[in-house]
């Protein structure tokens, strides 16, 4: 093919959601960008349910909305419904979850990525990778041009070599019915790199006009206003509903009489699932004493008629789908839109990345999203964001930027896939962060938007708006450990009322606010600020004169950590050298090639003392060749 | 790239002499706090902090409520003229192995971290106390000690503690895995827990750690002492060998019935060491009435229980049926043989071989004694021998400091569960409550030596039906 006559910085594979935030990041610190989709049809799809946020999940969605990512903005802009959850559960666990309009949503990015300027964005099937002497020089398509860049970013999703199991029939195909990548997928394998294969599921959608939503429990939108972007203003929204049903024994009756036809129990796929996502018979097969599961009827869109059916996902075939379906309470008469399926795909070994996520193997080739072995559109576009802020640095020549665990959930989620890997698709859960009170959603900006600002991603009127947020927060906090509060009758009586007991003496507004039971808007009451801080900064105030004590401990644990993330491993570094290593954590090293002696530490099966010893070597080499420069040898 | 983190290293301790009753033993610590940890647990003539480098000062240690145990030495030596290159200080205890055990105890409970095997070794070689062509060596020291830790750590937590242990760590497993759930799914219709039945489910498991931590303080190997069935046919000379081993000892401890079994188990001290010894009288025989039946029975427990096996042979006849069969159960567990009567003429088969020839043949790998019951020749090397099978030779050291990881550990997982009531009683969020649970998890973890990352979430996905 002809090499097209534009030589871009960065070229980005794949329009999904990380592809579009890789694109969008790269062009918006000034590098020239290309990204190439298979459809411009499929632009950020939603093949799965069009939700975005939650625990975990809605922690990375805002860390990314405070680097400058756009999945937060394309979430509050789509949302037909919005909650806060784990409210009741303590602020580091307390998340938004958007219900999205998957048209709007995918309207929001297309427009995004076709309006950023530096960004071309064309429809070719890309079918082979340009890699000369271990570095990536560009891309190969099916039908189109040769194209060249200092910089490759895949993001291929589900697509490469992807395979849609509906009972015993299966079918080379993308999610949805889209165009599978073969080409690609031989390509990355005779660039010599580990794939996995990999599987996930999706459940039918039906036709909400054929569902008795009248017997069913209706979930609304929180009434106060939420946003997952850092920089919306919050919507209430009250149009849409998603309503809750639950399977029962006849459903269960009618999985069991299928198992016959049901490829996951037949072994007709080869890919590992998520345990944390089971499909209705992997839920019947492996917790059979339980007789019912809740299900959840989620609207999909303003523009069309189809529900998700949440908790139901199956690739059992079409004919046991309906009487599935017709099982559940309200549903007795739906009608099946679009069949549940199951997908089978391959992906990368995620232990071939690096913590910037950049291909080990090969200089300049990054990877982002599914096709790293994740799961979900929010791990997906936090990996996308990081991969194309670092290929648009690698373009440059700049160092690479790695995101601590201690820092971010977009940290854990990078090490988890660089240092461990997973065995079946990883999905973020707050349980992987050992630092988690304070990772918070509260406390995303603080962490991450100064980093946000130094690439280039935040403008000047974001930058200005977050640096109010923080003096009214930082003058607030300050502001109630001078002010002192009097008892008084009015006072009392409020504190009765949320069960605290009544003060006898004058105090400072912090320690009455230190009082768990004791909300932010009674002291306030009673000790009115003139800059009152504003929705999320009232927790930000709350948790940090009611956790202070619990923070301060992680943050301890974060300082002694910190001295191993500092010391550097020599990329190069001969682990077969080293004598006294375990044989097993000698090839572990080798394999996983840590950046640090704490990514090390971090390897299973590496032991403590395999630690200390690593730990003397990189000393002696230092100073070995520190002796060398002293005495003028190279 | 060392240097400058230098002021970020926290201070370490560990025992750094190798057992001896008789000896002194040492205990050392090194790190910026050394001199102000010491002096927390020590009342000597003059406080470390007002000591100049290198001069001893007499003193006592004290125990948690101040009185004082042992009479002491203490010195401290000044950075960078050290062994480390930090600041060091020595503690000089007199009272044997389990003095020493206590006063490390004592160190960590006042701030010191227990050091990991070779640490020492690789802060002096990281200050460039060590010579960089000595590099390789220090490698070999960080190996050679945590190999012995790690083995004497299994020796210490094995039987009835680690089971207990295990209990102990499933249960928080239960506790923290459920919490761990509830946040993470919070839109799953998963089995919450109040507060109230939260609380009481950590305080249970506090308490189980607590005893736990009874039962492991002052070096588990130390307080409970190594279990020895002497075994072997009858009349080959056990119950002189029990006698003599008892005689030849100049501290009896006590005579003290067996917990589990209503075998006599006499205590003997060798270096600090207590030895219980149990003689399996009637183990082999065929009973001639129910009650011979229950001591055979009880001899064979005794046999199975045992760290160490002493199998008494009867030098001056050759090996029989019963010898081999013995040897047979004897090949994959501990033993010592003691080739007795080594004062009469050794035994020879039709071909001329010897007693230990034969013996040599039947057990290659094994270790084999000649002794003499009558005469008490021989025993200081059996003890000997019975003592390096368990504590590994030359390396109580290790093993002292091993049950003092275990007893840290312990502790951190009852701090981490009192922060979790605290929380828990204070209507906290379940966030800092779950945070607390994990690193009494993990404590455990450490612990039991489960080493995988994906502990919890195994547990989780096994136990409760998450969706999306």
């Amino acid at each position: 093919m002809p090499v097209y006559d534009k030589k871009y910085d960065v070229i980005v594979v794949g329009g999904g959601h990380a592809g579009c935030e890789a694109a969008l990041a790269a062009s918006r610190m000034g590098a020239s960008t290309l990204l190439l989709n298979l459809s411009l049809d499929n632009t950020a799809m939603m093949p799965c349910n069009p939700s975005i946020g939650g625990p975990a999940k809605g922690h990375l969605v805002r860390e990314g909305s405070a680097l400058g990512g756009e999945q937060a903005d394309a979430a509050d802009a789509s949302a037909m419904l919005i909650r806060m959850l784990n409210t009741s559960k303590g602020p580091a666990v307390r998340a938004p979850r958007a219900q999205c309009d998957l048209k709007e949503y995918e309207r929001h990015f297309r427009l995004k990525v076709q309006t950023q300027k530096g960004l071309d964005v064309r429809q070719e099937k890309v079918s082979d990778l340009w890699i000369e002497e271990g570095r990536a020089r560009g891309v190969r398509t099916l039908y189109g041009y040769d194209y060249e860049a200092s910089a490759v970013v895949l993001a291929t999703g589900t697509f490469l070599g992807a395979r849609v199991h509906i009972g015993p029939v299966s079918l080379s195909s993308g999610p949805l019915g889209q165009e599978p990548s073969n080409e690609l997928a031989a390509s990355l394998r005779s660039a010599g790199l580990a794939f996995r294969r990999m599987r996930t599921d999706t459940s039918p959608r039906l036709h909400v006009d054929t569902l008795d939503l009248a017997e069913l429990t209706a979930q609304e939108s929180d009434e106060a206003p939420v946003s997952l972007s850092l920089w919306g203003e919050g919507r209430v929204l009250r149009d849409y509903r998603c309503y809750m049903t639950r399977s029962n024994p006849r459903t269960h009756d009618i999985v069991r009489g299928n198992l016959d036809r049901s490829p996951l129990s037949m072994g007709w796929m080869r890919g590992e699932g998520p345990r944390y996502c089971p499909s209705i018979e992997a839920k019947v097969i492996n917790f059979p004493e339980k007789q019912s599961h809740p299900v959840f009827l989620e609207p999909v869109s303003r523009s069309n008629r189809e529900v998700y059916v949440q908790n139901f996902s199956t690739s059992l075939p079409l004919d046991a789908q309906a009487e599935m379906i017709h099982s559940l309470p309200g549903c007795g008469r739906a009608f099946i839109t679009r069949p549940g399926y199951a997908i089978e795909y391959d992906c990368l070994d995620s232990t071939e990345l690096s913590p910037w996520l950049e291909v080990k193997k090969v200089a300049g080739l990054f990877c982002a999203g599914q096709l790293n072995g994740t799961s979900g559109y929010e791990e997906a576009a936090a990996q996308g964001l990081l991969a194309g802020i670092n290929a648009a640095l690698r373009a440059r020549g700049d160092d690479p930027l790695v995101l601590r665990r201690s820092e971010s959930y977009i940290g854990v989620l990078v090490d988890d896939l660089a240092t461990k890997g997973s065995p079946e698709p990883y999905r973020m859960l707050t349980s992987r962060c050992e630092h988690r009170l304070i990772l918070r959603i509260d406390n995303a900006g603080r962490r991450l938007a100064p980093l946000g600002r130094r690439l280039g991603l935040l403008d000047d009127d974001r930058w200005r708006r977050i640096n109010e947020s923080w003096r009214r927060v930082d003058s607030e906090l300050e502001r109630l450990g001078r002010a002192r509060v009097a008892p008084s009758d009015g006072l009392n009586s409020d504190l009765a009322g949320v069960g605290s007991s009544p003060l006898t003496e004058t105090l400072f507004a912090s320690d009455l606010l230190r009082r768990p039971e004791v909300p932010y808007s009674l002291v306030a009451r009673h000790s009115p600020p003139s800059d009152p801080p504003r929705g999320e900064e009232v927790v930000s105030v709350e948790v940090e004169v009611k956790y202070r004590g619990y923070i301060d401990r992680q943050e301890r644990q974060v300082e002694r950590m910190a001295r191993m993330e500092d010391v550097r491993i020599p990329p190069g570094l001969d682990y077969s050298a080293i004598p006294s290593l375990l044989t097993e954590s000698r090839q572990k090293l080798a394999a996983v090639r840590p950046v640090t002696l704490g990514q090390a530490g971090r390897i299973s099966g590496v032991t403590p003392a395999d630690i200390h010893i690593l730990s003397v070597w990189l000393d002696a080499l230092s100073r070995r060749s520190g002796e060398n420069e002293a005495q003028g040898r190279p | 790239m060392h240097s400058d983190n230098d002021h970020k290293r926290d201070t370490i301790a560990a025992i750094a002499t190798a057992r001896g009753e008789a000896g002194i033993a040492v205990t050392r610590l090194s790190g910026p706090g050394s001199r102000e940890i010491a002096d927390r647990v020590l009342s000597l003539v003059a406080p470390l902090r007002d000591t100049p480098p290198r001069r001893m000062r007499n003193g006592y240690l004290l125990d948690e409520n101040g009185d004082a145990i042992d009479q002491v030495l203490a010195v401290w030596f000044s950075s960078p003229k050290s062994y480390t290159g930090e600041d060091v200080v020595e503690i000089h205890t007199h009272g044997g192995t389990l003095v020493a055990s206590k006063c490390l105890e004592l160190l960590i409970c006042r701030g010191a971290r227990l050091a990991d095997p070779g640490e020492f070794t690789k802060r002096a070689f990281l200050s460039g106390r060590i010579d960089l062509t000595r590099a390789e060596a220090v490698l070999g020291i960080i190996r050679s000690r945590s190999t012995e830790a790690l083995r004497a750590a299994a020796r210490t937590l094995q039987g009835e503690l680690a089971t207990f242990a295990s209990d102990i760590y499933q249960e928080l497993l239960d506790l923290s895995g459920g919490l761990e759930a509830s946040l993470d799914f919070p839109e799953e219709d998963l089995p919450e827990r109040d507060d109230d039945e939260l609380l009481l489910s950590v305080q249970a498991v506090r308490q189980s750690l607590e005893d736990l931590l009874d039962r492991c303080s002052a070096g588990f190997l130390l307080r409970e002492g190594i279990r020895v069935a002497i075994v072997g046919r009858p009349n080959v000379g056990k119950s002189s060998l029990l006698n003599a081993l008892l005689r030849e000892s100049r501290a009896i401890v006590t005579s003290i019935p067996g917990t589990t079994r209503d075998l006599i188990e006499d205590v003997i001290t060798y270096r600090g060491i207590p030895l219980r010894l149990v003689d399996t009288a009637g183990m082999g025989g065929a009973p001639v009435d129910e009650a011979e039946a229950i001591g055979i029975a009880r001899a064979e427990a005794a046999f199975e229980s045992a760290d160490v096996r002493i199998w008494v042979v009867d030098g001056s006849s050759i090996p029989d049926e019963f010898d081999r069969v013995m040897a047979d159960r004897l090949s994959n567990l501990e033993y010592v043989v003691a080739l007795n009567k080594a004062d009469l003429p050794s035994g020879r088969d039709e071909r001329g071989r010897t007693a230990e020839e034969l013996m040599a043949e039947l057990l290659p790998a094994g270790t084999l004694l000649r002794i003499s019951a009558k005469y008490e020749t021989g025993l200081e090397a059996l003890k000997d021998s019975v003592v390096a099978s368990i504590a590994g030779a030359g390396t109580l050291d290790a093993g002292l400091n091993a049950s003092a990881r275990q007893v840290d550990e312990v502790k951190a997982a009852i701090d981490s569960l009192k922060e979790a009531s605290m929380v828990l009683g204070n209507g906290l969020g379940h966030d800092a409550a779950a945070a607390c649970l994990a690193e009494s998890r993990l404590a455990m973890e450490r612990l039991l030596g489960i080493s995988r990352d994906d502990a919890l979430l195994d547990y989780i996905f096994s136990q409760f039906c998450v969706g999306k």
